[in-house]
């Protein structure tokens, strides 16, 4: 199996409240650990749902693997290109063939371009195409993505926010990108609209041949479209596996936590015996020390106050991060 | 809770821009004072025309001649004369030409500048920030007028010199203005989005940013405009402005200063003049800013 | 007979804006019993929060109720006087809005909020001011602790930015049920919450519900959280009820093909393989709409005989569905 993607050790950190003079001073400042040494491989031509709660660094960690925040260290191979190291010119280059699609489709867009203006944006950007040839492509994406050539002339805001998320996905796709990051792409949007979007999405992929990550808390979503699913807590993957696995056979507490949270249609007597998580997120300036879980983990034990585990592998393709489920812990295997 | 939740979706081709225009040309007040000010400016403009006198044609016989609805008035001469006997209309209307060509240069020139430096210091942060920001802090602790009254006294009075001292200071405030909404921009996604198809810094500051800022730009330059036009008259007041015999508001009232028991003509319509054209700029910033701030909609 | 506690009937709600006319609540009826959960499902655009903003009496220019009666516990309160309304809510209903952190005043510390609900509605507080303040202190450290606040003392005077988001929507229910109301109106308060937050705070409204025996209406648009914690459920459409009935019979056997195209609409951890079916379209403008079923446009079914008023009409105990042609899909009853 080939990987489009491979990140290894991929760490960033903000600089919270430092400024230029704090710097100067060598005052240490605010550091906030949003993602804090991450190893993911996505295999060409699939989708791999990132899932974790809001402030757990997902978001930052797909704006990372594009550039839009630059990483604080580890490696980023694209298509075998380590795209960490690459000069202006190669990155821009390299944009073309990664793109992003975001959460929010009333912020996503300019309210002062019209759409065909949006839409034409990166063509114009690498000048890939001009005058009528510009605008054919952009037609055709636009009638790709359930949109046509009348609303070339209009504003964002007269658009309703379904629609508006087509602009933004007809925007990412026209320079036939490879790989594209989905940050909750339907997240804000209503229910028979996510459905729609959802179903776009996985046309365009087939159709394509993208390769998504895929950002959502909602963790349906993230089973319904994934080949395979990593879940985040506090900047670092704790458990990751293909979709069924993760599903089926959850080995991290968290994973099991998230699972059982899930509101069910069926009549169901989950609702009694579901692990029930304590308090909130701690604090990503100030994490906690070992198994950065332990302070809500129903199962936490010493060593996990003490050690941080590292993800394992523990059958064939299924990982976790966890003292619990490790070959060599506490409790000698699961 | 209305809006939103009912999402309509605006059923007519038009831009946000167009749509607070109309907003702003609903409003009977704006209007009137908008004419008012575009009037000023005609008369500015036409001022040779219109002008029923040469403005520095002085005629001692004509001295302080009163309005012409007084005793020894004269309908030639309708608002009097003043001590050379220059007809007061036409050097009102010349005058115009100052302080408008002055109040539209200065915040030209502020708000170009003040434009690029704010959208470099909240785009681009880092260094770039705390340069600009600190000089901003630092020519917003001087008095505004004692600072345009030390530069003239450097660089000598003159028409570019005015506009130059005034334009020194004034671009700090739609620096401010731009940087904080720049900043309060950069972290939208459209922004975001633009970087990751590749768009280079410039492009995304021109072109992304900047057309979203410039309603509160337009705004606050309207403001600033009225008030450079009566710092203008304050440095002609004070003898620092337009030289004589160039007509010009503030040096008018100047002029007519120690006339002003008797031939109160003389300082009160260049007075009136002042007032009136800064009352129609705020008035029409007033109905532009109602326009713009969407928490004045609906 | 049961014991109703509030009561709609045939409500009508219009803000009068530039683009016309908009009719956001259009005939909406519904009782409420004592101790009674109810759901309240539908999309931005349904009406669902216009018609609880209706009877809060929270409708302000250009928005009027144009028509129809809200009793609560058989007081009229169409047209109920300022004066009255203030002392109603609060006391006697109390609503906890979507966004926690804008609805809580961020210049009063919680405890001087929820203070001041009880110094305001609670009759029981006796003695000079003073001795007033100390028992409402003394019944707000209660209720926080209630709301599982961790060591309330401590976190009594602090402001409400230094509450994380659930503890924050914890805070609001807090105030909202400090007086004891014997109606709580929850509109979306877990929709900007986390999935284990969520988890949390519905927990713990159905604890107080039946502590309290207060009756519940729950405004959603996840029909998950309606099938574990509402009794009954209704459905809105473009400012309509088009389906209502008891929670697990509307969703074992939707009969609107609104309810039924939601349901497909949602991926189900349960069955992945299921494919989502979204609804085709968008929610129509709610300007001057024709006397025509609302949902026709996407609807599969919609035939001619559809372009009519179309009522409610009974389809099952206790059910009750806005449709000429209801049913489910091989049902065989289309």
């Amino acid at each position: 199996m080939s990987d489009l993607l491979r990140v290894t050790g991929l760490v960033k950190h903000f600089d919270a409240r430092r400024g230029v003079f704090g710097r100067m001073l060598g005052n240490p400042g605010i550091l906030v650990q949003a993602v804090n040494g991450v190893d993911l491989n996505i295999g060409a031509g699939k989708t791999l749902g990132l899932i974790g709660e809001s402030g757990c660094g997902k978001s930052t960690l797909g704006r990372a693997l594009l550039r839009l925040h630059e990483p604080t260290s580890g490696e980023i191979s694209f298509d075998g290109t380590d795209i960490t190291t690459l000069d202006a010119t190669a990155l821009k280059a390299m944009r073309q063939r990664m793109q992003i699609i975001f959460q929010d489709p009333y912020a996503s867009l300019n309210p002062r371009r019209t759409v065909g203006e949006i839409v034409a944006k990166p063509l114009q950007i690498h000048k890939l195409a001009s005058g009528s040839e510009l605008k054919d492509r952009v037609v055709s994406i636009l009638n790709r993505v359930g949109l046509n050539s009348s609303h070339l002339n209009r504003y964002p805001h007269q658009f309703s926010g379904g629609q508006r998320q087509r602009i933004g996905i007809a925007r990412a796709l026209i320079m036939n990108p490879k790989f594209v990051v989905c940050d909750e792409p339907v997240s804000a949007l209503d229910v028979s609209i996510q459905a729609q979007i959802i179903e776009l999405l996985d046309d365009l992929k087939q159709e394509l041949g993208l390769t998504y990550l895929f950002i959502s808390h909602d963790i349906s979503v993230i089973g319904y479209v994934s080949d395979r699913i990593a879940v985040m807590y506090m900047g670092k993957i704790v458990e990751e596996g293909e979709t069924s696995e993760v599903l089926e056979n959850p080995m991290h507490p968290y994973t099991k936590a998230l699972l059982s949270s899930v509101p069910h249609l069926e009549k169901s007597t989950t609702r009694r015996d579901r692990i029930r998580l304590k308090g909130d997120l701690p604090s990503p300036i100030n994490p906690p020390k070992g198994c950065k879980f332990h302070t809500r983990c129903p199962l936490a034990i010493d060593i996990c106050r003490q050690k941080e585990p590292a993800l394992e592998l523990l059958n064939g393709t299924q990982s976790a991060a966890c003292h619990l489920t490790s070959a060599d812990g506490p409790k000698g295997g699961v | 809770m209305t809006m939103a939740q009912t999402e309509l979706k605006a059923p007519r081709p038009e831009t946000l821009f167009q749509r607070n225009m109309k907003l702003f040309a609903s409003s009977k007040l704006s209007m009137f004072f908008l004419c008012v000010t575009i009037g000023f400016v005609v008369m500015a403009v036409a001022a040779p025309l219109i002008a029923p006198h040469d403005p520095n044609e002085a005629d001692l016989f004509r001295r302080l001649m009163p309005p012409a609805w007084m005793e020894g008035g004269d309908w030639a001469y309708v608002l009097g004369c003043d001590g050379l006997g220059r007809d007061i209309l036409s050097r009102i209307i010349y005058g115009s030409r100052i302080s408008i060509f002055i109040g539209a240069s200065v915040i030209i020139v502020a708000t170009t500048i003040g434009v690029l430096a704010g959208l470099a210091a909240g785009f681009l942060r880092g260094w770039v920030d705390v340069v600009i920001s600190r000089l901003v802090d630092i020519l917003l602790g001087f008095p505004y007028l004692i600072f345009a009254i030390a530069l003239i006294a450097m660089t000598g009075p003159g028409l570019q010199n005015i506009v130059l001292a005034l334009a020194y200071k004034e671009w700090v405030i739609p620096c401010r203005v731009v940087r904080g909404e720049t900043l309060a921009t950069t972290g939208v996604e459209y922004v975001e989005a633009a970087q990751a198809m590749g768009a280079s810094k410039s492009n995304i500051m021109l072109r992304e940013i900047l057309p979203n800022i410039l309603s509160p730009v337009l705004v606050v330059s309207t403001v600033r405009m009225a008030n450079v036009i009566i710092l203008e008259a304050s440095l002609s007041f004070l003898g620092l402005g337009v030289q004589p015999p160039t007509a010009s508001w503030g040096a008018m009232v100047a002029d007519g200063r120690s006339f002003m028991l008797q031939e109160w003509w003389l300082s009160t319509f260049p007075g009136l003049a002042i007032l009136l054209l800064v009352l129609s700029i705020n008035v029409v910033s007033q109905g532009l800013r109602d326009a713009f701030d969407p928490k004045f909609h609906d | 007979m049961r014991d109703t506690v509030l009561q709609i009937s045939d409500l009508k709600t219009c803000f009068d804006t530039r683009d016309g006319m908009v009719t956001a609540v259009d005939g909406v009826s519904l009782s409420l019993n004592r101790g009674e959960c109810l759901g309240v499902v539908g999309e931005s655009g349904s009406g669902k929060s216009v018609t609880f903003a209706s009877v809060m009496g929270l409708i302000k220019k250009p928005g009027f109720i144009a028509n129809g009666s809200i009793t609560f516990e058989k007081r009229e309160l169409v047209g109920l006087d300022p004066t009255a309304y203030r002392k109603l809510r609060g006391k006697e209903i109390a609503m906890t809005m979507q966004d926690a952190l804008t609805a809580l005043n961020p210049a009063y510390t919680v405890s001087n909020q929820i203070i001041e609900v009880l110094l305001a509605h609670d009759d029981t507080l006796t003695g000079s001011r003073k001795a007033k303040r100390k028992q409402a202190r003394e019944q707000a450290l209660e209720m926080l602790k209630l709301v599982g606040i961790p060591s309330p003392e401590s976190r009594f005077d602090d402001y409400p930015h230094q509450f994380s988001g659930g503890m924050r929507q914890r805070v609001m229910i807090a105030i909202a049920l400090a007086c004891k109301p014997r109606l709580l109106i929850a509109d979306e308060p877990t929709t900007a919450l986390d999935v284990t937050i969520q988890a949390q705070v519905l927990e713990l409204i159905a604890g107080i519900r039946e502590k309290l025996g207060m009756s519940v209406i729950l405004i959603t648009h996840d029909l998950g959280v309606v099938a574990e914690y509402c009794d009954n459920v209704v459905v809105m459409y473009a400012g309509q009820i088009v389906e209502r009935g008891p929670t697990h019979a509307v969703i074992a056997n939707p009969q609107h093909p609104y309810t039924q195209g939601l349901l497909n609409s949602i991926p189900r951890l349960s069955d992945l393989a299921r494919r989502i079916e979204p609804i085709k379209g968008t929610v129509p403008e709610l300007v001057n709409l024709p006397a025509q079923c609302r949902f026709m446009d996407r609807c599969t079914r919609a035939r001619p005989a559809c372009k009519t008023h179309i009522a409610m009409q009974d389809c099952g105990p206790e059910r009750e569905v806005r449709c000429l042609f209801p049913g489910t899909p091989g049902g065989g009853d289309v």
